[in-house]
């Protein structure tokens, strides 16, 4: 259903902060967007989104601000998709940028776009949780996700040695 | 995911499948298996699901992995390079395969030697490749793909917009096969996609018009070409134009008859900095072409070329930085095209006595790495190593020295050759590695130069002699030099490391 640009749409987060956005901002999560084709009339009551708290969803809301316009991935096959974005291996400068936000919203951040299903916030979430992972030893991978190590160091020694490769290229 | 990630903290809570996504954006092996040590359920998810499914490389065709990944998106969208390429030596280019997860029956008894199954695997696995970067076809000893259908497989590849590289090799002509059930329409051209695409290298005779057209497309982005002077027999090449293009290579013994569109193709690129000409054949290049060459290596003949193309349009010197051609030394002088301060690296083919090359060093002040073959009459007078001295310490700037051995015409035993090589560091302040055959029987070694100023403790230099000490490649090299330099008392302080 074509709907016109200004269209504003309320939506309620879990910690009863409430935005206002343009339908074509918010139509960047494909929850949103299929909420709001499944309702024909115009309500004024917000959308809640009980999963998704006042500070992350300004983030996103900036996030899809950002990239308002830009053609969405269509549902069905990831080939599709893979035609829409310029660079699948790399993060652009402004992506980055916006990125660059503590641990804890990074990974708060991640949830939300699983949830709202924005799969180029996703894919940005987790290239950047990789980059923060290369080159760290276990321990301090451990750190970085909080994880208590299960192994003994006999168990850890024998994964590396079953999987050494003598380069990465 | 288990119970093991599911704590306190927020960032342990994420949900199975977003730790896949994570996973699935770790590119590099030595990375994931880290993250595999991690903890049991990260070891479970990693093993072999991602740890087999970043780089395939063999040489052989490989119809049972087609199968695999044909059947399996959720393992075949995590490849980010396949390579059928030539043998390396040295066991540097292993064999790298998903194993663990291959079905006895689906997979083992479906990549049957059938060509057109195994094409159509090819083309559904390439489809599911979404983060594929790099595809290297070199020569292999059977073709990957059956020739009537690799126009299938190109046309996969065609999609496969996260490509950076791409290496194609085919030793036939375009598809002519009477009836191909996949493929209708043979003689349409293959719409490539490529958007990301950096490095295209092409070899082989096979290449059609139709298979070609889509690649060298003003919107292209290649950086790095790589092509058999016989593409060019196509005559569109001649008119292309690939802004981005900054490197190029072309490839074959004998291309006379398209040597009119390679002129235009280079005087079309004036963004080419870096050129590699391996044909003997005569060149022809237009006034004004190649003006920010910087690198080439290159035979006699483009020498020539270049030499000609300068004497229509004397009036900009090339500043060639790295030059690799078969000259000898005395021509390289006689050379009026280069701008003598720009280079900084060159080759040479041979050279007769010092004498060239003194003359070269007051040329070219700015030579940072030179390479020099034998001489063309060996001498073992006595004088040598002052000699020696003498020469290299003309050149102010040098960097890198290779084939001390070779040029110095010695015998590997003779004490001379190691008294140089670890005087060298200071004939030279600025040099920085040598490379040379010290031994026999060996490759030649890498000589690493480290030198360090004394500092007392408040980190001020307090001598300014440097202390010197030697990094080398090989143990054999180093017992070699070490017994030497016994024979020449008064450098037994210079240390070697391995």
């Amino acid at each position: 259903m074509a709907a016109p640009a200004t269209q504003q749409i309320k939506i309620r987060c879990n910690d009863e902060k409430e935005f206002t956005v343009d339908r074509d901002v918010l139509e960047r999560s494909v929850l949103i967007k299929n909420m709001l084709e499944d309702v024909t009339e115009q309500q004024d009551a917000p959308i809640p989104l009980p999963n998704v708290s006042g500070p992350v969803m300004a983030k996103v809301l900036e996030y899809c601000t950002h990239h308002r316009g830009e053609p969405l991935p269509s549902a069905d096959t990831e080939q599709s998709q893979d035609e829409t974005r310029k660079r699948t291996t790399d993060i652009s400068e402004w992506d980055q940028k916006f990125i660059t936000v503590d641990q804890e919203m990074l990974f708060e951040i991640i949830l939300a776009a699983n949830y709202l299903d924005i799969k180029s916030l996703l894919d940005v979430g987790c290239k950047t949780v990789a980059n923060m992972i290369k080159g760290k030893t276990p321990e301090e991978i451990r750190k970085l996700f909080n994880i208590v190590n299960d192994f003994t160091p006999e168990e850890e020694a024998q994964i590396k040695k079953e999987n050494e490769w003598a380069e990465d290229r | 995911m288990t119970s093991d990630l599911e704590s306190e903290s927020p960032q342990n809570n994420l949900p199975e499948d977003i730790l896949e996504e994570i996973f699935s954006s770790v590119e590099l092996h030595t990375d994931l298996v880290n993250l595999a040590c991690v903890c049991r359920a990260f070891s479970l998810s990693i093993i072999p699901r991602h740890t087999e499914y970043r780089i395939i490389q063999t040489r052989q065709p490989i119809p049972h992995v087609w199968a695999h990944l044909a059947r399996r998106q959720d393992l075949a969208r995590n490849i980010r390079k396949i390579s059928f390429s030539l043998p390396r030596p040295l066991g540097k280019n292993p064999t790298r395969l998903p194993n663990t997860l291959l079905d006895n029956l689906l997979d083992k008894q479906q990549g049957t030697r059938d060509q057109l199954v195994n094409a159509q695997n090819m083309y559904k696995a390439l489809e599911y490749m979404t983060h594929l970067k790099e595809f290297i076809w070199l020569w292999t000893p059977e073709p990957i793909v059956a020739p009537p259908y690799q126009r299938l497989v190109l046309s996969a590849l065609a999609k496969r917009s996260s490509l950076e590289r791409l290496s194609l090799f085919t030793i036939h002509g375009p598809d002519r096969s009477p009836h191909n059930p996949q493929d209708p329409n043979l003689e349409e051209n293959i719409d490539w996609r490529l958007i990301n695409l950096r490095r295209l290298s092409l070899s082989g005779r096979g290449w059609a018009h139709s298979h070609l057209l889509g690649l060298f497309q003003p919107s292209s982005t290649i950086q790095l070409l790589d092509v058999p002077g016989d593409i060019f027999r196509h005559n569109f090449l001649a008119s292309t134009f690939i802004p981005t293009l900054a490197t190029i290579t072309i490839n074959s013994s004998l291309i006379i008859d398209v040597n009119t569109a390679i002129s235009l193709f280079l005087k079309n690129h004036p963004s080419i900095q870096s050129l590699v000409w391996t044909s003997s054949g005569p060149i022809v290049l237009i006034s004004g072409s190649l003006p920010n060459l910087r690198h080439v290596r290159c035979c006699v003949e483009f020498i020539s070329a270049l030499e000609d193309s300068h004497q229509s349009s004397p009036s900009a010197l090339r500043e060639i930085v790295q030059l690799d051609a078969p000259i000898k030394i005395s021509r390289l002088s006689l050379l009026t095209f280069l701008d003598g301060s720009a280079l900084e690296g060159f080759r040479a083919s041979a050279f007769a006595s010092v004498e060239e090359l003194l003359v070269m060093a007051d040329l070219f002040p700015n030579i940072e790495w030179l390479s020099l073959p034998s001489r063309e009459r060996s001498t073992s007078d006595t004088g040598l190593l002052s000699e020696w001295h003498n020469v290299l310490s003309n050149f102010r700037k040098l960097k890198r020295f290779h084939d001390i051995s070779v040029s110095l015409g010695l015998e590997f035993d003779d004490p001379k050759i190691a008294e140089l090589v670890l005087r060298l560091a200071q004939i030279c302040p600025t040099l920085e590695t040598i490379i040379g055959k010290f031994c026999h029987g060996t490759s030649p070694s890498t000589i690493k130069i480290k030198r360090e100023a004394d500092f007392n403790p408040k980190g001020e230099v307090i001598s300014q002699k440097e202390r010197i000490s030697y990094e080398i490649s090989d143990n054999k090299s180093i017992r070699y030099l070490s017994k030497k330099l016994r024979m020449v008392p008064h450098l037994e302080a210079l240390r070697l490391h391995a």
